[in-house]
């Protein structure tokens, strides 16, 4: 078995019993709410996502989806005056406890960002900085990079270049590189925080791709404003709304049932497009 | 009608900024001919390399030489790593705008504004006398270390400020610590405010006299350690000019000396700014 | 890899994070002492002057003669009325082809020359004040000497002053300039004004704060100067009853008693010493804050 892999496990199953692939959630929020100095930007946001699942989440703009994605990494550690409330477990263990330690859990919740942000340095440092820094033996690097680059099928067009730096890369290439940099570290949860946006259509749809097959290896939220993308990839739902100024959720569960039959007149009208 | 005086005026005043730049350019030209032409003459090999004699009206600046190199030596070795550090501080390890933040930086500008013979005053009583380092190429290189650690913190935070935010969230989504962040990432993109940095101390602390003339004092033979009195190519050219009689040509090549460090410091820092810009528009 | 030596390197992350953290913290606060140190020391060594002499014969006394024993003078007005002479002079003799510096860089030379003059600036800004004032005992002062002997003069201290502080006005003057929002000047243009009609009724309006602000940081620089004023200006102790009178500032009074001062001398220098810093704090407050330090 893989190393980390089996690591991974080890962390986790330390934390209580182990619970049966779909039917404890791999990552569930409950009564989340996310505060900024006085300013509530997120509040009562209970969603659940089952392992090896993909979680959609649309909205409309400054609702609070990105801020949601980055308190589920702790992200939010990094903005002074931000505070989170409530309770988010990955895979059972709770990690706004203080003594989760958030590099770890980096480790275990892999992001990719908008606009694709490898580190201007070469293509194959920007794997191996991360994993040396989580403690990944020398011998094992090689083939662990050449394996994460090849996932996201980006091995045949770099292989002969792994020390050219990261931004000479095209758009899509860059992003695949991010995605390729965050699977190395054999994560279990992925965030997307609209990965496609920043991207031209050909590299949309071969991305789009690329996470849509990563569901059979981690357990996905991806945040987009292609509602269309949503559809075709998404085993669950939400929306997020702002009312009074708040994001929260008005409509969440089964992709099929959200986007087929949503319950709230707000998210119906936004999901059908005669909004905004 | 207005118009026409409008125009009439704005030929006058771009008549008046020509004329008042010629006249800048020139005082500066005067300046500079004068210098080289006087010094040029008087500087050789041995000029360079020998010991001053007659309390400078003969030999050379060699000693004078060696007593600079030294004093910015020390200067560079105390304010690089302490300024890094605090601008590092400043720019990671702290919240913008919250009160200690404010109250250092505060401190810093403040720093800036001191007059360079109060430095002296400062090292003078605290480095030589408090300390104990005497009248010494050390004091001397610490009191202007802290007269240059401003500006080696303000190009170092603005280097560090300079890598964009993604660099840092992405770092650490991906769960570096703080120091990895900085040692691969942050360090290498500040690089170039550190080396401008330092440059600007280089010609700042170069062209220092006041600072120095009660810390590193005006002796001229061959230093033995940091704790040997030293006076620096500042000094010399000052103690001939108002001390020493007869002296003259000789201080003339020493400040042209002075000038052409100066310049080759200049020079670099432009050089390195181009560069720096250059590479920002291809990055 | 295993799991045991990936939790090992965890621990020590943090603790180099720590320790790190600690390190850069200490270097924070030994570069924010070093100004507090400077404060304290001054006042220190000023005290004894202070309690012993007082505030008011620094203030009364009409002359400078800390050395003749019982009848020690110590009155500092006439080298403040100095410094403050020659800063001033230096300021409005800077002033305007700064400024006009300036209003070329930025509207009337073509790019080419405007770099090439900006250049010639940055270059003056980087001359060593002891060239200056070596360039101004040789060259400057018998030119004075001519006209009006002896030469070193508060003329003479004013002009070289000048010369150092023109690039601190122009290349401030020059920076808020730029920073008035290109479409302020297009809206001027697009109601049909001149160029001059747009830079004095629009550019240099908004840009006045800066501008001003320049002018009080040039100021600054000028009565902290000590070499070049020590070397033009003559050193005696008088208010300067004409352009071409010698003074002595505050600066170079320090710079020349300094090195052979003892005892109640000493802590008068130091004392003045204080009061050059508390001209520089006015200056600064007047200017809006301490300024940054002197890079772009």
């Amino acid at each position: 078995m893989d190393p980390l892999v089996q690591l991974s496990e080890s962390v986790s199953g330390s934390s209580g019993p182990v619970c049966e692939p779909g039917i404890a959630p791999m990552l569930e929020t409950r009564e989340l709410s996310v505060t900024y100095g006085s300013r509530r930007a997120l509040s009562g946001v209970s969603l659940a996502v089952p392992r090896h699942q993909i979680l959609a989440i649309v909205g409309p703009s400054g609702c609070g989806k990105s801020t949601f994605l980055n308190s589920l990494n702790r992200l939010t550690d990094l903005t002074p005056n931000c505070r989170v409330e409530g309770s988010i477990r990955v895979d059972n263990e709770e990690i706004l406890n203080a003594d989760c330690d958030p590099m770890t859990l980096r480790r275990r919740v892999g992001m990719v960002f908008q606009k694709p942000n490898p580190f201007p340095l070469s293509i194959c440092r920007n794997l191996a900085i991360p994993l040396k820094e989580h403690g990944c033996a020398k011998s094992d690097m090689d083939s662990i990079i050449e394996e994460a680059i090849s996932d996201v099928g980006l091995w045949d067009e770099v292989k002969d270049r792994l020390n050219a730096p990261a931004l000479s890369l095209s758009g899509g290439q860059q992003q695949r590189l991010c995605i390729a940099r965050a699977l190395a570290l054999r994560p279990e949860v992925m965030l997307f925080d609209e990965p496609c946006s920043a991207l031209d259509p050909f590299s949309i749809n071969v991305v789009e791709q690329l996470i849509a097959s990563l569901r059979e290896r981690v357990t996905i939220v991806i945040v987009t404003h292609n509602l269309a993308q949503a559809r075709r990839i998404a085993d669950q739902a939400a929306v997020f709304w702002q009312r009074d100024g708040v994001g929260t959720v008005i409509e969440s569960g089964p992709a099929t049932l959200v986007f087929g039959a949503p319950q709230d007149p707000e998210a119906a009208a936004y999901l059908s497009g005669h909004c905004c | 009608m207005t118009r026409l005086r409008s125009a009439k005026i704005d030929r006058s005043v771009a008549v008046v900024c020509w004329v008042s730049a010629a006249a800048v350019c020139a005082t500066f030209g005067c300046l500079l001919i004068e210098i080289i032409r006087a010094g040029y003459a008087e500087v050789s090999w041995e000029y360079l390399t020998s010991r001053p004699l007659d309390a400078g009206r003969a030999g050379g600046i060699g000693t004078v030489l060696v007593s600079t190199v030294l004093v910015l030596l020390v200067c560079l070795a105390v304010s690089i790593p302490v300024g890094v550090g605090a601008a590092t501080w400043l720019s990671e390890f702290t919240t913008p705008g919250s009160r200690r933040a404010r109250f250092v930086t505060g401190c810093v500008n403040l720093l800036a504004s001191v007059p360079s013979i109060i430095f002296g005053l400062f090292g003078m009583v605290f480095f030589s006398q408090m300390l104990n380092l005497g009248i010494s190429i050390l004091s001397g290189g610490l009191t202007l270390a802290c007269m240059v650690l401003p500006i080696v913190i303000q190009t170092t935070y603005s280097g560090l400020r300079s890598a964009a935010v993604e660099l840092r969230l992405g770092a650490a989504a991906l769960g570096l610590s703080r120091t990895s962040t900085l040692w691969y990432l942050l360090f290498p993109a500040a690089t170039n405010g550190v080396v401008a940095g330092l440059l600007l101390s280089l010609g700042r602390a170069m062209a220092e006299t006041a600072a120095l003339l009660f810390t590193s004092g005006y002796a001229t033979r061959m230093p033995e350690s940091l704790l040997d009195s030293g006076r620096t190519l500042s000094v010399h050219i000052y103690d001939l000019a108002i001390n020493v009689s007869g002296a003259e040509s000789r201080a003339y090549a020493s400040a042209f000396v002075l000038l052409i460090l100066l310049l080759l410091v200049n020079l670099s820092t432009s050089m390195l700014a181009e560069r720096w810009l250059r590479t920002r528009q291809t990055a | 890899m295993s799991p045991i030596s990936l939790r090992l390197s965890i621990l020590s992350r943090r603790t180099v994070d720590l320790i790190a953290g600690r390190w850069f913290c200490a270097t924070a606060v030994l570069a924010a002492s070093i100004v507090l140190l400077i404060l304290v020391f001054v006042v220190r060594e000023a005290s004894s002057a202070l309690s012993d002499i007082g505030v008011v014969r620094f203030l009364t006394d009409d002359t400078w003669r800390p050395t003749a024993g019982a009848k020690a003078s110590y009155g500092i007005i006439p080298m403040l009325a100095g410094s403050l002479f020659v800063t001033s002079g230096a300021v409005i003799v800077a002033g305007v082809p700064g400024v006009l510096s300036a209003l070329l860089i930025r509207f009337y030379a073509p790019p080419f020359l405007a770099t090439i003059h900006r250049r010639v600036i940055e270059l003056l800004a980087g001359v060593p004040s002891v060239v200056f004032g070596f360039w101004g005992l040789v060259v400057l002062v018998p030119i004075i000497n001519r006209l009006h002997p002896p030469g070193q003069s508060l003329l003479a201290g004013i002009l070289i002053l000048s010369l150092m502080i023109l690039p601190t006005i122009a290349l401030t003057a020059e920076a808020a300039l730029r920073g008035v929002p290109a479409s302020y000047s297009s809206a001027a243009a697009a109601l049909g004004m001149g160029r001059w009609a747009t830079i004095w009724n629009v550019s240099l309006p908004v840009a006045r704060r800066g501008i001003l602000a320049g002018f009080l940081l040039a100021a600054t620089r000028a009565i902290g100067e000590t070499m070049a004023v020590v070397m033009v200006c003559g050193n005696i102790v008088q208010v300067p009853d004409s352009l071409f009178a010698p003074v002595r500032t505050v600066t170079a009074n320090i710079a020349m008693e300094m090195g052979d001062a003892q005892a109640e001398h000493r802590s008068a220098l130091f004392l003045t010493g204080l009061a050059l810093m508390v001209l520089v704090a006015l200056f600064l407050i007047a200017a809006g804050g301490p300024r940054r330090s002197e890079v772009s």
